[in-house]
């Protein structure tokens, strides 16, 4: 307890502490709101399909924080989750609507963890980015493979919106992973991003 | 028996910013069956002493023992350590783990591996300690605050500890309901032998102590019995702390030649001793004066009554009724046919214990949510009206929610109190200033705040920075919603001396939410007392000082010198209990007693 | 108006003391697994058609209104219709079709249509079934029986009971996130902040002035409950386990439920068999 690691997420990442037992908890707690609570899981979109989700974010934000079994674990969570809710037949199959989750946590930790040497905020963009578009490519290939639509049909329908979903999620996980080590590190002063006379305060 | 040894503990981060330790050079024993109290101000290290006593926290330097087991031996010995000292933590929801009742007073037992008749035993044991038997399966969410702690208590003595450290346990609850909590857990002490560490901002709570100890910047400051302690009355206001009022009306009454009294008066009791003994003089004597007594007292100073008739009234409620989750079996109704009215300008006080709906008719007042059913007038205009929006409301209306952790959202002071107007698209040299004022006017220093992180703000600052967010929405209302909850003497202080100064501004209404009388009583001109989501009475705070009885089985706890008051009612016949603050007191005792002498 | 609990209400176990509720979690979680695969598998409506007459029975059992249930499926219907359309128009068949309407990869065809009733009905079925194991059960007798019946995992190296855990704490913080987000949005509004304008950008900025201090509060805790944990005990070092208070008793109702179950499930596999051959 005491003796917190400078990187969480890559110290011995395949064994369960109480903390990430804990964290994984709270992350699956998170996935549920974004899940019920309505418009909290969702940023309404002009196309087809109409909203771009975010209730990927915090198995990505799991992966990377706490490593690739808490990951896991947020990953099936969610999945279960989207499993139940599915109000369309074909989410209602565990091929689309679990297995794909299983991997965001992983892909994102192991962008994560190669790219943070080079520096942090670019690991946890690319760790978004990786992990939302994992969701999407698995997703939309069960779709394929098990035959609820045709390639042709699906991938137009989704690409546009899946490029923004990615995009979302890269700039979520830079903002939460910056933030969980702010409070990791106990930094008490921000530095001001803008001269003062273009600042509200 | 527990011995520190010259502890010093330091968060690793905080060497890097060059903070001093959070504890420095500790030593302490406790001893099995003591009853021991902590004080100290906010960030003083109570907390960080009790996570180095239940081997949570190891020291850096110097060695803690429990039952001559030391903590950093690692090994088996940390999870005996761990099983002998019990811990109660600040806030209740951080360390319910399981869902029903039942289940969380077994989760200790479950984790030391019993069989599971004995993990029975000890949970239907715990749950009689604590009078917990009817909500045994009922779920932890739907559970009050006091109720949550009483779960919090028997989940940890359902592990048999022999030492029992509460963190500040009575911040969350109020009146009667704390002190039956903290007379349960003497009685642990006196009839189990079980060590009770007890840490409190409220310094009439740990009279009956065996022992008092004071920190202040991560030392120890004082170590004795209360009487020793509070004896050191300068000391303690030097390090933000104070003493019992009590003995403050002691110390008055001793310098006015009430050489009977102890150096250090620590109940009213003590008080009503003395008193008795001068009034070994004729009863009938009292008997006489008092009819002409009573009302020779000055009546009440005139309230504010006039005038208000004729200004238009703020908020008008007719029969309102508020039912949360309606439409589903877990369908609650929160008010009941209350009907109030608030004039502007005024200072108003809404009072009632838990549950009693002060927080869901704070939601209405402030346009967040709309009654289920009834009438609810602003400035005049019926909110039911289609055309009328509930922003209207709120751009008027400005509220210091009850758990200021949750009104803070952006990332730093500056961001967060300049919210309200950015929103508005206020110039940005107009909000650098409003939000400066803000500020100041909350005594944050502006050029050290505005780039803070909130994350790292204390509960006190967290408050002050809710507060400076709401004015610099310049709203013609503000609501308070228990804002002293979890603060020390100083910060109290300091937050009164504010609310007070707002009071003054002209035109700005304010509204105080409160669980207990004692802050409201000085600040309002009407209280309205709720009880169960409807409205029991109103009244100036002297009329509802005045009803003592009913207050008291409302479960709603009044101020100090009011208790202070009644309890030496009956030595004192001729004593008016509708005091408001002390000096009021001391004058109305000094009074009393030269009658009957 | 700002009211978020009642969102989390539906789906909650309802405590009314029928059959239902007081059967045993493990064979009422066997049951459900069962039926869902039964429903996931059937083809034919004269199948579903037998499903329903089973239904009623369960239904009867639990002893929950039915508009309650229905009601709870409100806001999902005009999905279902939407999803309708969508495979209608995307079915693709297998032999040359009998195309009523064609363009492109579009295309209505009765095979289509009976097909996409199939699949409305079969989700109604499971929607019916996850309802009613989720009314029937509290969350703590689901992650028993779950722990329970996963054990075997456990001894192959699969932590399961460290994922219980993970339950347990989500179900903890579940009413505790909502009341903060209800909170929150209330601060919001109450300084001036309007929830449904915006473009895209000011949305997602506004989305994450609520999921920021979510996190930035689950974060907080995380440090805190693992105190609170570790002080009463809960370790995760080689050599601990755990015991638990509750134990579950496999009563006569569970073993006549179960074994009807499999009779059901058998008999409408023979039926469905039957009737697509
Ligand atoms: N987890 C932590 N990491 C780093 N510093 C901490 C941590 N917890 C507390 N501190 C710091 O240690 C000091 C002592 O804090 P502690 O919580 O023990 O005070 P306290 O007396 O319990 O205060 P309060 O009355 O507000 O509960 C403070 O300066 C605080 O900022
Ligand atoms: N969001 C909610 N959902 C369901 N019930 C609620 C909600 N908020 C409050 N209640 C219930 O409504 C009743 C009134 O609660 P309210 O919070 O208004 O009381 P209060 O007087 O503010 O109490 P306290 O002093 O504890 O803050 C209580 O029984 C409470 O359990
Ligand atoms: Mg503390
Ligand atoms: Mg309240």
């Amino acid at each position: 307890m005491s003796n917190v690691s400078a990187n969480p997420s890559t110290t011995r990442p395949w064994s369960l502490t109480t903390e990430r037992i804990i964290i994984a908890g709270v992350l699956a707690a998170i996935t549920i709101i974004l899940g019920v609570v309505p418009n909290l899981g969702f940023i309404p979109l002009p196309n087809a399909i109409g909203s771009a989700t975010i209730e990927h974010i915090p198995t990505i934000v799991g992966g990377v924080i706490a490593g690739p079994i808490v990951g896991l674990i947020s990953g099936l969570i969610f999945g279960v989750l989207s499993f139940f809710r599915a109000t369309v037949p074909f989410f209602k199959d565990p091929t689309v609507a679990i297995l794909p989750r299983l991997f965001i946590g992983l892909t994102a930790w192991a962008t994560f963890a190669g790219l943070v040497r080079i520096n942090r905020d670019l690991a946890a963009a690319a760790a978004g980015f990786v992990g939302a578009a994992t969701n999407t490519i698995l997703v939309v290939s069960a779709l394929i493979i098990r035959g609820y639509f045709p390639a042709q049909v699906i991938i137009p329908i989704v690409l546009v919106q899946s490029i923004i979903e990615a995009i979302i999620a890269a700039i979520l996980t830079v903002i939460l992973v910056r933030i969980f080590y702010i409070l990791e590190a106990r930094l008490v002063h921000a530095p001001d991003t803008k001269p003062r006379d273009q600042l509200p305060y | 028996m527990i011995e520190i040894k010259n502890a010093t503990f330091n968060y690793s981060a905080q060497e890097e910013q060059d903070v001093p330790p959070a504890l420095q050079d500790i030593s302490l024993t406790i001893r099995e069956g003591e009853t021991v109290a902590i004080i100290g101000h906010n960030g003083s290290g109570k907390s960080t002493l009790t996570k180095l006593l239940a081997a949570i926290l190891i020291p850096q330097a110097g060695s803690v023992l429990v039952d001559d087991l030391r903590t950093d031996a690692g090994g088996e010995d940390i999870w005996t350590i761990r099983q002998h000292v019990g811990v109660v933590f600040q806030n209740p929801d951080d360390q319910l783990i399981a869902s029903t009742v039942i289940d969380e007073i077994a989760f200790g037992p479950e984790n030391l591996g019993l069989p599971r008749a004995e993990i029975a035993v000890r949970v239907q044991e715990a749950m009689q300690t604590l009078d917990l038997e009817t909500y045994a399966q009922m779920a932890i969410s739907e559970l009050s605050v006091s109720l949550k702690q009483r779960v919090a208590i028997a989940g940890v003595l359902a592990m048999r500890p022999r030492y029992l450290i509460l963190d500040e346990p009575t911040t969350m609850i109020s009146g009667h309901t704390a002190q039956q909590l903290l007379s349960t857990i003497q009685k642990l002490a006196h009839e189990q032998g079980i060590a009770v560490i007890h840490i409190t901002h409220f310094m009439s709570e740990i009279v009956s102590f065996d022992r008092v100890i004071v920190m202040d910047a991560g030392r120890i400051l004082m170590d004795g019995t209360p009487a020793q302690v509070f004896a050191r009355v300068a000391e303690l206001q030097a390090v933000g702390l104070d003493v019992p009022m009590v003995t403050h009306v002691g110390q008055t009454l001793r310098a006015q030649g009430w050489s009977q009294l102890p150096d250090v008066v620590l109940t009213p009791d003590q008080l009503a001793l003395s008193v008795e003994s001068i009034n070994q003089g004729d009863r009938a004597a009292v008997n006489d004066v008092d009819g002409s007594a009573q009302s020779a007292v000055s009546p009440s100073p005139p309230e504010l009554t006039v005038g208000e008739e004729g200004r238009a009234a703020l908020f008008t409620l007719k029969d309102v009724s508020y039912i949360h989750r309606s439409g589903t079996p877990f369908a609650l109704v929160a008010l009941q046919q209350l009907a109030l009215t608030i004039t502007p300008g005024s200072a108003v006080g809404l009072v009632g214990p838990t549950g009693a709906g002060k927080s869901t008719l704070i939601d209405l007042l402030a346009g967040l949510n709309k009654p289920s059913s009834g009438l609810f007038y602003f400035e005049g205009t019926d909110t039911a009206a289609k055309s009328f929006k509930l922003t209207r409301i709120r751009s008027q209306v400005g509220v210091v929610f009850q758990s200021p952790e949750s009104q803070i959202f952006e990332e730093t002071v500056g961001k967060d109190v300049s919210f309200g107007p950015r929103q508005r698209k206020v110039p940005l040299a107009e909000s650098r200033r409003l939000v400066q004022e803000s500020l100041e006017a909350v005594g944050l220093p502006y050029e050290d705040f505005r780039t803070r992180y909130t994350y790292a703000l204390s509960g006190g600052q967290k408050r002050r920075v809710a507060i400076a967010g709401v004015l610099a929405l310049q709203p013609k209302v503000i609501i308070f919603d228990e804002p002293m909850a979890g603060l020390d003497p100083r910060g109290r202080n300091e937050l009164f001396a504010l609310i007070q100064a707002l009071k003054q501004r002209t035109g700005l209404t304010i509204i105080y939410a409160s669980s207990s009388l004692k802050d409201v009583i000085e600040l309002v001109d009407t209280i309205h007392v709720l009880d169960k989501g409807s409205l029991v009475f109103s009244g100036t705070p002297r009329e509802t000082l005045a009803r003592a009885a009913e207050l008291r089985a409302l479960d709603i706890a009044l101020p100090e010198a009011a208790q202070i008051a009644l309890a030496l009612r009956s030595q004192l016949p001729t004593l008016r209990t509708a005091v408001l603050d002390r000096a009021e007191l001391e004058a109305e005792l000094l009074k009393a007693c030269s009658r009957v002498l | 108006m700002i009211e978020l609990s009642r969102y989390v209400t539906f789906g909650q176990y309802v405590n009314n003391g029928s059959p239902l509720a007081r059967m045993d979690p493990r064979a009422k979680l066997i049951c459900a697994v069962l039926l869902i695969g039964l429903t996931s598998y059937l083809s034919t409506f004269q199948a579903f058609a037998l499903c329903l007459l089973f239904c009623v029975v369960l239904h009867q059992l639990s002893r929950i209104s039915i508009g309650y249930v229905l009601r709870s499926l409100r806001p999902f219907i005009i999905f279902l219709l939407i999803a309708f359309v969508f495979e209608v128009l995307f079915y693709v068949p297998p032999k040359a079709p009998q195309w009523l309407w064609h363009w492109w990869v579009l295309g209505i065809t009765w095979q289509g249509i009976i097909n996409s009733i199939l699949t409305i009905v079969r989700v109604l079925f499971l929607y019916y079934l996850a309802a009613m194991l989720s009314f029937t059960t509290s969350m703590v007798d689901l992650t028993d029986g779950m722990e329970v019946l996963a054990a075997p995992l456990q001894k192959i190296g699969i932590p399961i009971n460290a994922f219980v855990m993970v339950l347990v704490i989500a179900l903890k913080f579940i009413p505790i996130f909502v009341t903060e987000v209800e909170r929150l949005m209330k601060a919001q509004a109450a300084r001036g902040l309007n929830f449904d304008q915006g473009n895209l950008f000011q949305r997602v900025s506004k989305l994450s002035l609520l999921l920021i201090p979510l996190f930035v509060s689950g974060f907080k805790k995380v440090k805190v409950l693992n105190v609170a944990m570790e002080a009463r005990c809960y370790g995760s070092h080689a050599g601990w386990h755990r015991t638990k208070l509750r134990a579950l008793h496999f009563a006569r109702f569970d073993v006549l439920a179960l074994t009807l179950t499999i009779f059901v499930c058998v008999i409408l596999v023979g039926v469905n068999l039957l009737v697509s051959r």
